[in-house]
């Protein structure tokens, strides 16, 4: 037999570690966050620390298209909510009387202040599936969700899901490149939307079709590798939990607590319409901003600092 | 052991059962091929003995499978798993973690064996496949090839006793094949696997089979040694065999074409075995392969008029990002009437470059200049398409609820008239052989009709260049030969046929020009005759064994170029063997 210089450490290295599972913890609690708030100072807080991780990481380049894609959404947003959304007592501009039968095209600082804040708030949604994907090793999530005795069935969930989506993706290509040889487009045809929605109609079909068959095809692979053989399950990579971890940990549970906690007693209320809260943050407020600003700082410290753990691409 | 007693199977949604009263006995140790058409049966006889089914496809399940002393249905597959392996014919199906090194621990974790097993018997793993140079890559940015052996890997990892695997090779190109095969050849010789194989491909297995079964309709139709199957059938051209076989047959025939064939003959199954079988009859025939080297085998280009092209590609390149290209300073031309194959091993660009020709890429670099004749009576027509594309698996593209619905929309954006649009119908269904699925569902179709009706909607709108993206891909025999004169009929309609393809049977048979591609450029380029015969991974059988006869590289590559030469009084004999087939 060829000689292996592979020991278990060394193995080990080729994978991640606790960290992931961290980063996937403190990713899924800004995006708790980001639902819970309607104070756009904590959202924009948000936003500025999802920038601080994408910066430290050096992920700007890939997360520019998915910044592009928010660019477009949000003028988009912006001109519904101005168009359709006629709520606010403060108005900057209005195209008709209210008496008018039409619907009213009335500009409002609410209207504005509303849509920024969704506008945020999709930021920092897209923002944490943007930095997931990338930074985030699958195979470590999903051996930690094991080792922490999550039910099988939620496991295979989230392994059905982390390889259906990139599938969906190639075969909604692959249809979009058949239509683009039978001269239909998928693109919007503003010519003809009855078609163009008719035709996006039928490719759903083969899509969901295609998609059910292949989850039928991974669900059995798992089958046919001893998934959910039996309870007792080893796991190969022994985690090293660190003194940082835990403080880490007992960040992520303060900090998840403590946002909730002000969230049921409505410290952090904020209210648009019909005009926008007079007082933004009390006293109180302010210091607790500030406490939830520390604990985040110090995670991302954190995080920083264990950069390499993170997927290799992102260290060479 | 295997032990199968009256096995009957029917799936819920068939309305009738696919497997009826299997009777088997399977060793210890054996290498088993499963041969059959599509839909006989033999990948839901795999499930069966894994236990997929009943656990996984629910239906009627009637009779008994014992596999050493236990019942599939009884034990669920995840419990079986560590007595039987199984490996899917599509190895992106079968990966299910993102790094090598987690596929290939994942099944040992999920058995709870101690670490110190699963490090021993990963690290024997690695170094069997030597797979240490891709341990930490990701296992979707592996080739074709290199994830079908980390699916064995992985699954030989937990130790099972037999191995089923499902047209394993079909995604694979030669190269690949053949590492994959000849790894699998050694464990079976070395560990005395038990092995079940599905294979539509079966020169590349034949040496090693022990036992063939054959399947027809859900039913035994024969279970023995591969001799005495190829023999049993020999005169019988709707069973799968080799080219080989098939040539060996029509020597033998030929040879006693006064008497009859003696069926206890047996037939020679691979190359060395022909030679020294035959190389007398060839030898003492020499002077005709002198006069065909002379002239060989009518094989021109038909393209020598370099204005007389429809597609002309110079210096192309094409890349998905702007700093990596994935083919680079591509030249070359096409005209009408000729079948040009794309090879290359699997991620070479070749189905890259199909798209950029249809113009679904963009070439960063280079030009692609199409050149159509004009159609006369097209006056009912907005436009005319000029190039078509049909992808590897047809099914995907059909989203219409009958096949007539699928061509009439195919046809719409080119032509508003409805009685026009009928017509060109009626023409294609007729061409196909299609008519009587006029009002079938698509996705409902065989393999073969859905192949057959995605060419349909590719060539309604009559196109000067059609472009076919693997279209043998899962095909059997029956099914390939009568792809073959679809595509020869195409091309005798003045069509530009550009074909992506790893299936050097159907190279050999059809291509007028191969194109060759590897780093990222064409490395040859040239007639199937000047090219496959200097190329191992390559070479047809027929090739080999002719080369061997001879003891130089010959231009024979397929049953039909040996039969004109040496045996051309037989030759209408064995095209009549050919039309049976169909």
């Amino acid at each position: 037999m060829q000689d292996i210089a592979l020991n278990r450490e060394n193995l080990s290295q080729s994978s991640g570690n606790i960290k992931s599972f961290l980063l996937f913890l403190y990713l899924s609690e800004y995006f708790v966050f980001a639902f819970l708030f309607d104070n756009p100072i904590i959202l924009v807080l948000l936003f500025i620390l999802l920038i601080i991780i994408i910066c430290i990481f050096k992920i700007q380049k890939k997360i520019a298209m998915l910044s592009r894609m928010i660019l477009i959404i949000s003028l988009f947003m912006m001109l519904i909510s101005t168009l359709l959304n006629p709520s606010g007592d403060h108005v900057i501009f209005s195209l008709w009387e209210p008496k008018h039968f039409f619907p009213i095209i009335n500009i409002t600082i609410e209207n504005l202040v509303g849509t920024g804040i969704n506008i945020l708030r999709l930021c920092i949604v897209l923002y944490c599936f943007g930095i997931f994907n990338i930074l985030i090793d699958n195979d470590d999530l999903l051996r930690i969700l094991m080792k922490l005795h999550i039910p099988h069935k939620i496991i295979l969930l989230i392994t059905l899901s982390l390889k259906f989506f990139p599938l969906l993706n190639r075969d909604f290509n692959h249809l979009q490149d058949i239509n683009k040889l039978r001269r239909y487009s998928i693109e919007p045809n503003k010519k003809n939307r009855r078609s163009d929605i008719r035709i996006k109609g039928e490719i759903l079909l083969p899509l969901l079709t295609n998609s059910l068959e292949r989850s039928i095809q991974i669900a059995q692979a798992l089958d046919v590798r001893a998934f959910g053989y039996s309870k007792k399950r080893t796991n190969f990579f022994q985690y090293k939990i660190s003194k940082f971890d835990i403080i880490a940990i007992i960040n992520l549970i303060l900090l998840g607590s403590g946002v909730i906690h002000l969230w049921i007693i409505g410290l952090l209320e904020f209210s648009v319409y019909p005009s926008i809260s007079s007082s933004i943050l009390t006293q109180l407020d302010l210091f607790t901003i500030l406490f939830l600003f520390v604990l985040n700082l110090f995670l991302i410290l954190y995080f920083s600092f264990s950069k390499k753990d993170f997927q290799e691409e992102f260290n060479d | 052991m295997i032990k199968i007693s009256n096995f009957t199977f029917q799936y819920n949604s068939s309305p009738n059962p696919i497997l009826t009263n299997i009777n088997l006995k399977i060793k210890s140790g054996e290498f088993v091929l499963l041969l059959g058409s599509s839909g006989s049966g033999k990948s839901t006889l795999l499930r069966a003995l894994n236990g997929l089914i009943p656990h996984f496809f629910g239906g009627i399940y009637k009779g008994e499978i014992i596999i050493d002393d236990k019942n599939p249905i009884q034990y669920p597959p995840n419990q079986l798993a560590q007595k039987i392996g199984y490996i899917f014919q599509n190895p992106d199906n079968q990966l299910l973690m993102e790094k090598v090194f987690s596929e290939l621990i994942f099944g040992l974790e999920n058995l709870g064996f101690s670490r110190d097993v699963i490090e021993d018997r990963v690290k024997y793993q690695i170094s069997r496949f030597n797979l240490v140079p891709i341990l930490n890559q990701k296992t979707y940015n592996l080739s074709g090839g290199q994830k079908q052996i980390v699916a064995l890997a992985s699954i030989l990892a937990m130790s099972p006793k037999i191995l089923l695997l499902d047209e394993p090779t079909s995604e694979l190109d030669p190269f690949a094949r053949a590492h994959f095969l000849q790894n699998l050849f050694n464990l079976h010789a070395t560990h005395q696997y038990t092995i079940i194989m599905i294979e539509h491909n079966i020169e590349h297995v034949i040496d090693y089979i022990d036992r063939i079964i054959y399947l027809e309709h859900g039913k035994i139709i024969f279970n023995g040694i591969p001799k005495q199957f190829f023999n049993q059938f020999a005169e019988n051209s709707m069973i799968p065999t080799t080219s080989l076989i098939k040539l060996a047959y029509q020597v033998k025939k030929y040879e006693n074409r006064n008497n009859n064939y003696l069926k206890n003959e047996y037939l020679p199954l691979n190359t060395q075995q022909f030679s020294s079988e035959f190389s007398d009859f060839f030898l003492a025939r020499q002077e005709k392969i002198l006069f065909n080297f002379q002239n060989p085998l009518n094989y021109k280009q038909e393209c020598n008029n370099s204005t007389n092209y429809r597609l002309n590609v110079k210096n192309l390149e094409l890349s998905y990002t702007l700093t990596i290209p994935i083919l680079q300073n591509i030249s070359f031309s096409g005209c009408s009437h000729e079948i040009i194959c794309i090879m290359g091993k699997n991620g070479c660009g070749k189905t890259t470059l199909l798209k950029s020709i249809a113009g679904l890429i963009h070439p960063t670099n280079g030009t692609i200049k199409i050149s159509i004749d004009k159609k006369e009576n097209a006056s009912d027509f907005q436009s005319t398409s000029q190039i078509s594309l049909v992808f590897q698996n047809p099914s995907i593209q059909f989203y219409r609820d009958s096949v007539y619905e699928e061509l009439d929309a195919q046809l719409l954006p080119f032509c508003n008239s409805k009685l026009e649009r009928d017509k060109r119908i009626e023409n294609i269904l007729d061409f196909f052989d299609l008519k009587q699925f006029k009002l079938q569902y698509p996705r409902y179709l065989s393999l073969g009709e859905q192949q057959r009706l995605a060419l349909g909607c590719a060539l309604i709108t009559e196109p000067a260049i059609l472009l076919l993206d693997e279209p043998t891909h899962g095909m059997d025999q029956k099914q390939k030969v009568r792809l073959l004169q679809y595509i020869e009929r195409i091309k005798e309609k003045g069509c530009l046929i550009l074909i992506a393809t790893h299936d050097l049977e159907l190279v050999s048979s059809i291509a007028s020009k191969i194109l060759y591609l590897e780093d990222k450029k064409i490395k040859w380029q040239g007639i199937p005759q000047e090219i496959l015969p200097y190329y191992t991974p390559f070479t047809t059988e027929i090739n080999s064994a002719m080369n061997l006869i001879f003891q130089r590289p010959t231009p024979f590559l397929t049953v039909e170029n040996v039969i004109e030469v040496f045996m051309d009084d037989a030759k209408e004999c064995f095209e009549q063997n050919v039309m049976d087939v169909l």
